[in-house]
């Protein structure tokens, strides 16, 4: 077998299986959504059916525009490229805006209201990991598209403004994502003795939004990554035919290429997650609607 | 954490108002605290955000807290009845014990009050 067709099959494997371990870790708390509230009063189920309900709403808006755009790209001959490095940001960033604009669930009314006091913070409720994990993508992509458009872009793309549509694309998919993360935040909190739920809920919406936003940004990168080891190859193989040939040029095509593999399993990783915690925040929701409902609130 | 009586006879803004002060005094809101923001607070106990923001206007005139860019937090040095708050610790334990109800102990404690007189501080 080939040496490097080897070494592309062991980046495989450990991207399949890094992404395996990153979606069912991601995916725990939707787990104990959908198993721990057999029994749980009617402020929780409203609080819950609303978060699916916000969920499966960005989610199928970001399908439909997804949906929308790559007709339009079909018709107007978009280069595949390209499609594949605007269409994610750009479909999940109007999903997460739509999610930020949506008006938070008010507070339930009750004769005694309690309130913590101490300020709710828009990481409090995801793991810190994942949000870097968002920026650093978010930066690298950035970087790569000033890379590309500032080498001569007919090895990388026909259509140059493809690099400037994905870049602000990109950067209005982080300003979705945080946006709706502070949509999660601000949204009022379950009674005190409801704590966990309430802490249960905003983590399954955070961590939701943060999928959903890597997902796309891991699509994009792999694509961009993909499209630059390429074009890096390509300037190699030019400098060879001159009689110098670049290794170094050559080697960053490869690790360009091989990283953009790596990426295209993360973006399908996360995305499937993204996809499959939806489902199940709904499925908790709906479990939730058909119990019988409890006579009193527990304290 | 903050109860808010919707019932009350009490205005929401003085409710929680007494609170924080209460809180504040006897340490349980340490010096550097930072409280939430009027929105997070006037959304969490239903109430409209000018009564959260009167209250923390309130406690910012009287010094006990302040207000920048940065949020609101506790003022330093604002913790004057930590003892008071040992004490109705232990007073609240020892009526738990006594198999006293809570609306029993504040009876108790407020019949104590009335009828004691007050004494000169020893400085």
């Amino acid at each position: 077998m080939d040496k490097g067709l080897m070494i592309l099959s062991v980046i495989f494997a450990l991207s399949a299986v890094t992404a395996l371990v990153v979606a069912h870790r991601a995916l725990s708390p939707f787990r104990h959504t959908a198993s721990g509230l057999a029994r749980v009063p009617q402020h929780a189920r409203a609080a819950l059916r609303a978060s699916a309900l916000k969920s499966a709403a960005a989610l199928a808006v970001a399908v439909t525009v997804a949906a929308g755009m790559v007709v339009v790209a079909t018709a107007a001959s978009w280069e595949l490229m390209v499609a594949v490095l605007v269409i994610p940001p750009a479909a999940t960033a109007t999903g997460l805006a739509l999610y930020a604009a949506i008006p938070g669930r008010p507070a339930p009314a009750r004769p005694i209201a309690t309130a913590l006091l101490g300020p709710r913070r828009h990481t409090d409720n995801a793991p810190r990991v994942f949000v870097a994990l968002c920026g650093v993508l978010a930066g690298v992509l950035l970087v790569l598209l000033v890379a590309a458009g500032a080498q001569d872009t007919v090895f990388v793309t026909g259509q140059p403004w493809g690099l400037a549509v994905a870049a602000v694309a990109t950067v209005g998919l982080v300003a979705a994502g945080w946006c709706a993360l502070r949509r999660v935040t601000g949204q009022p909190a379950l009674p005190a003795e409801m704590l966990n739920m309430d802490r249960t809920i905003r983590g399954s919406a955070s961590r939701l939004i943060l999928l959903l936003t890597s997902g796309a940004l891991w699509a994009s990168t792999a694509t961009m990554a993909i499209a630059l080891g390429y074009a890096s190859t390509s300037w190699a193989s030019v400098s060879a035919a001159d009689g110098s040939p670049d290794q170094l040029l050559a080697a960053i095509g490869t690790g360009l290429t091989v990283a953009g593999v790596a990426a295209v399993i993360g973006a399908l990783g996360t995305l499937v997650a993204a996809v499959t915690a939806t489902l199940s925040l709904a499925r908790a929701s709906m479990t939730l609607s058909r119990a019988p409902r409890p006579a009193s609130v527990p304290a | 954490m903050i109860r808010l009586d919707h019932g009350s006879a009490v205005p929401p803004f003085e409710q929680i108002r007494l609170q924080l002060d209460g809180l504040i005094r006897v340490g349980a809101l340490p010096p550097g605290h930072r409280l939430p923001p009027v929105r997070q607070l006037a959304g969490d106990l239903s109430l409209g955000p000018g009564a959260v923001a009167r209250a923390y206007l309130e406690l910012e005139k009287a010094g006990v807290i302040s207000t920048s860019r940065r949020g609101t937090v506790v003022r330093d040095g604002q913790a004057t009845s930590v003892g008071v708050a040992h004490a109705a610790g232990d007073y609240a334990t020892t009526s738990r014990e006594a198999g006293l109800t809570e609306d029993e102990a504040v009876a108790a404690l407020r019949a104590l009050w009335r009828s004691s007189p007050l004494r000169p501080s020893a400085s």
